[in-house]
């Protein structure tokens, strides 16, 4: 029984303040599923999010997000972004190693020169040392019809102490 | 190794048609959850919600008034909605307006459960991102319920008026 959902590559560093998983998409796929098993961060950061096009990472103003923050110990809280350098509300932790994170990213033709890039994200929880878990739901669109081959995950200013990324494709 | 996500049914839309069906005449009911990824869709008409309907065991789309939702619109431009509703007569995957020009496309993931159960109401959920016909960044997050008791064999998915341009639409099973 042939499988759907298909392995395309994965991605780590230590200590590095950015990731960049390249030449993941392609014509074989029209939607990519990501996954960020591990996370482990410096200091308390929102991870943010670049695609890589042609000419690398795409640090132009043309990335629109909005996500919902589910907070275990207060009320739920919105962010909204456009025009951005990046993706900037990707998920939200504090430094330990033992509250990073479940974050499952879905991706919509990143490999359609002539479509926008969208995604959306759902993270289950971190744990926010001194509060609690926080989860997230968020949407985001790159505003520029090109193709685009792969992503990077960045901090700023803290660092990733590690962090793993998967790539799949869903056929 | 087998896999987990079994594809049933695809549809590309390359010129405009009124409705596309997943599932029906190729409906597998050895599943009990479903996947449904929608892409990429343009409408032909400016300023149109993308909806869908659950087929009944003829295949054909139940258009009584059964179909309950609340959702969480997640949007750019101001606070985040909150969208709910009974006794409609489709569901919502785009619940705003997709306009026509470049980048006002819809995409979403639907999971749909206890289709195959004719004791049992078919439930859904809903994860969409999409850009309206002014440009706005938005996207419902949450689920509904087709509440009757009957067998459904999959989804009629269309715009609220005018025609579906492209798209791009799979059903898949998740293996037990």
């Amino acid at each position: 029984m042939a499988t759907n959902l298909q392995f395309i590559k994965s991605a780590s560093g230590t200590s590095v303040n950015s990731l960049s998983v390249t030449d993941c998409f392609s014509a074989e796929y029209d939607v990519y599923q990501v996954l960020i098993t591990k996370s482990d961060i410096s200091a308390t950061d929102y991870a943010e999010m670049r695609f890589i096009d042609s000419g690398g990472v795409d640090s132009t103003a043309n990335y629109d997000l909005a996500t919902l923050e589910l907070k275990a110990y207060t009320s739920f809280n919105e962010l909204r972004a456009t025009g951005q350098t990046s993706f900037q509300y990707m998920w939200y932790s504090t430094n330990g190693s033992e509250n990073q994170t479940s974050t499952n990213i879905l991706i919509y033709n990143p490999n359609d020169s002539s479509s926008y890039t969208f995604f959306t994200l759902q993270n289950g929880a971190n744990f926010i040392t001194g509060f609690g878990a926080m989860g997230n739901k968020t949407i985001g669109v790159h505003k520029v019809a090109e193709q685009i081959t792969g992503i990077q995950f960045l901090l700023s200013p803290a660092t990733f102490d590690n962090v793993t990324v998967k790539v799949f494709g869903v056929k | 190794m087998a896999g987990s996500l079994i594809l049933i049914d695809e549809t590309t839309v390359t010129s405009g048609v009124s409705s596309v069906t997943l599932g029906g005449a190729n409906w597998d009911s050895s599943f009990d959850v479903y996947k449904v990824v929608v892409n990429n869709v343009v409408t032909d008409t400016d300023g149109q919600p993308l909806l869908f309907r659950h087929l009944d065991s003829s295949n054909n789309a139940i258009t009584t008034a059964n179909y309950d939702v609340a959702f969480k619109v997640l949007r750019t431009d101001t606070t985040f909605e909150n969208a709910y509703g009974t006794g409609n007569t489709f569901h919502f995957i785009a619940d705003n307006n997709i306009g026509t020009a470049t980048g006002e496309v819809a995409n979403a993931v639907l999971y749909l459960f206890n289709s195959n159960n004719a004791s049992e109401y078919t439930f859904h959920t809903v994860e969409s991102t999409y850009r309206n016909n002014t440009g706005v960044l938005r996207g419902a997050q949450g689920g509904g319920v087709l509440d009757s008791a009957v067998v459904t064999k999959g989804i009629s998915l269309f715009m609220n008026s005018g025609n579906i341009a492209s798209a791009d639409f799979k059903l898949y099973g998740l293996v037990k």
